[in-house]
């Protein structure tokens, strides 16, 4: 057994579980639709300020329904005292983490999947720069997000109130990722220049490493805990 | 197979574990009794490396607890008080699971056949919510046969159970003690496991107080006197209160 085949397995069951539930992946979804249309009242998408407006939404919409699946995550391993099991099986916690990440992962990339049409559709938006750039800060947002998520998520299901917990966490240090994807987000948006943009994408990355190296430093502790 | 020396844990300053000791042969079937509170589950999550001990120490198979490879933890199977089992799979997927993490060779054979043996093959598609406290103790049976562990840590096997699940879970017991495993089960009956363990512990106030071994073992007691010595000697420690302390 190697560090990727006990990963899948956690990925493979969080998957299998959601298949069966869709209870993330569609409360998650029909959130980050409810926000959009609900930013698109708020906002005139035909007073031309979709580049001003979209990716500020987009990112809101993301980490809060990212948020949603995150906590949700982490609460199902607690209910059955999985984590338990988990520790005394022969997954080391950073395979757990690892699972646990790239399942998270893709439910938020279904989120965006969904709603980024959507939201341009509705704030008649287009992308003046690069598209696959566009996608390249979709993708490092997200990982940076939920790589730091999964693990506060994991923090705060040990809490009696942890739906309250988790945004206290994570938004805070969620900070930067937020601010690094807006920007990129705006400037790929409005066509500006590479070095607008790549500027934040670096940020981006450099936030994605570290965010995912901390919990191979701290999450074996957190689940023992 | 099991050593544990002067085990200290203790929760919010009251100690769970008082300086416990136990050994356990490699083959050999050790009960655990006592009142609630005498620290059985905790020493049972110890043993398992997941609540970590204050002091002493605790070996299994010569490796400290606390330093258990993936490899010493295959070589362990724990039934805790939950059954490790997510209540959106069913007891197929819910063993697939396990069975992946564990590295089991021949997984779906392996699955059926414990499916069968449980006597939950019938429900084995069904998400596991729906299933009933005894189903739930049965499939959580399964999940810790699955990898063939050659210790067993079983907190309160029984609970839940109706009579044939007893009945089941006592011919498995058997059969893990004949097959020479080691087996440390927690329960509140002495009925329910003498007859299948060979030592009988008997925890108070964080240590074991009193032992007995089976008649098997030495031919001093039969079965029925030795349940009856046992129910005694667990009752008169309830009757000390929680943890058999003294107006606790």
């Amino acid at each position: 057994m190697t560090f990727w085949s006990r990963t899948y397995a956690i990925f493979w069951k969080d998957l299998r579980a959601e298949l069966r539930s869709r209870e993330t992946a569609g409360t998650t979804v029909v959130f980050a639709l409810l926000a959009v249309l609900t930013f698109s009242f708020a906002f005139d998408p035909a007073a031309g300020q979709a580049r001003m407006v979209v990716p500020g939404v987009l990112w809101v919409t993301v980490f809060f329904a990212g948020m949603l699946g995150l906590g949700r995550s982490m609460a199902t391993e607690r209910a059955a005292d999985a984590f338990s099991g988990l520790l005394a099986s022969p997954a080391e916690p950073e395979e757990v983490y690892a699972g646990k990440f790239l399942a998270n992962l893709l439910f938020t990339g279904v989120v965006e999947l969904v709603e980024v049409p959507v939201l341009m559709a509705l704030f008649r938006g287009s992308v003046a720069g690069p598209v696959l750039w566009l996608v390249a800060v979709l993708a490092l947002g997200t990982v940076g997000y939920v790589a730091i998520g999964t693990l506060l998520a994991a923090v705060a299901t040990s809490a009696r109130a942890s739906e309250l917990l988790l945004p206290l966490l994570l938004l805070p240090v969620a900070i930067p990722v937020a601010i690094g994807a807006v920007e990129a987000t705006a400037a790929l948006m409005a066509g500006g220049s590479p070095e607008e943009w790549m500027l934040w994408v670096r940020l981006l990355a450099v936030y994605d490493v570290v965010m995912l190296a901390l919990p191979q430093l701290l999450f074996r502790y957190l689940l023992e805990a | 197979m099991i050593l544990a020396e002067g085990v200290v844990k203790s929760f919010g300053g009251r100690p769970v574990l008082d300086g416990l000791d136990l050994t356990v042969e490699p083959g050999e079937a050790v009960a655990l009794f006592g009142p609630n509170g005498a620290g059985k589950s905790t020493l049972v999550r110890a043993l398992a490396g997941l609540t970590r001990i204050d002091r002493g120490r605790i070996l299994i198979a010569g490796v400290p607890v606390d330093r258990s490879t993936p490899e010493l933890r295959r070589r362990i199977g724990l039934l805790a008080h939950q059954g490790f089992l997510y209540d959106n799979l069913s007891a197929e997927e819910n063993l697939h699971f396990w069975a992946r993490l564990y590295g089991v060779p021949d997984r779906e054979a392996r699955i059926r056949a414990l499916l069968r043996r449980v006597g939950l093959w019938a429900f084995a598609s069904d998400p596991v919510r729906t299933y009933s406290r005894g189903m739930l103790q049965r499939l959580a049976l399964a999940r810790v046969l699955l990898h063939e562990p050659e210790l067993y840590l079983l907190d309160e096997p029984f609970t839940g159970l109706d009579r044939s699940g007893v009945r089941l879970l006592r011919e498995i017991l058997a059969e893990l003690v004949a097959a020479r495993r080691t087996v440390v089960v927690v329960s509140h009956r002495p009925d329910e496991v003498v007859g299948i363990c060979q030592r009988f512990c008997v925890l108070t106030e964080g240590r074991i107080r009193h032992e007995l071994r089976s008649p098997q073992a030495d031919g001093a007691v039969d079965g029925a006197a030795l349940v009856r010595s046992l129910e005694e000697l667990v009752e008169r420690a309830s009757a000390s209160g929680v943890g058999g302390r003294r107006g606790a």
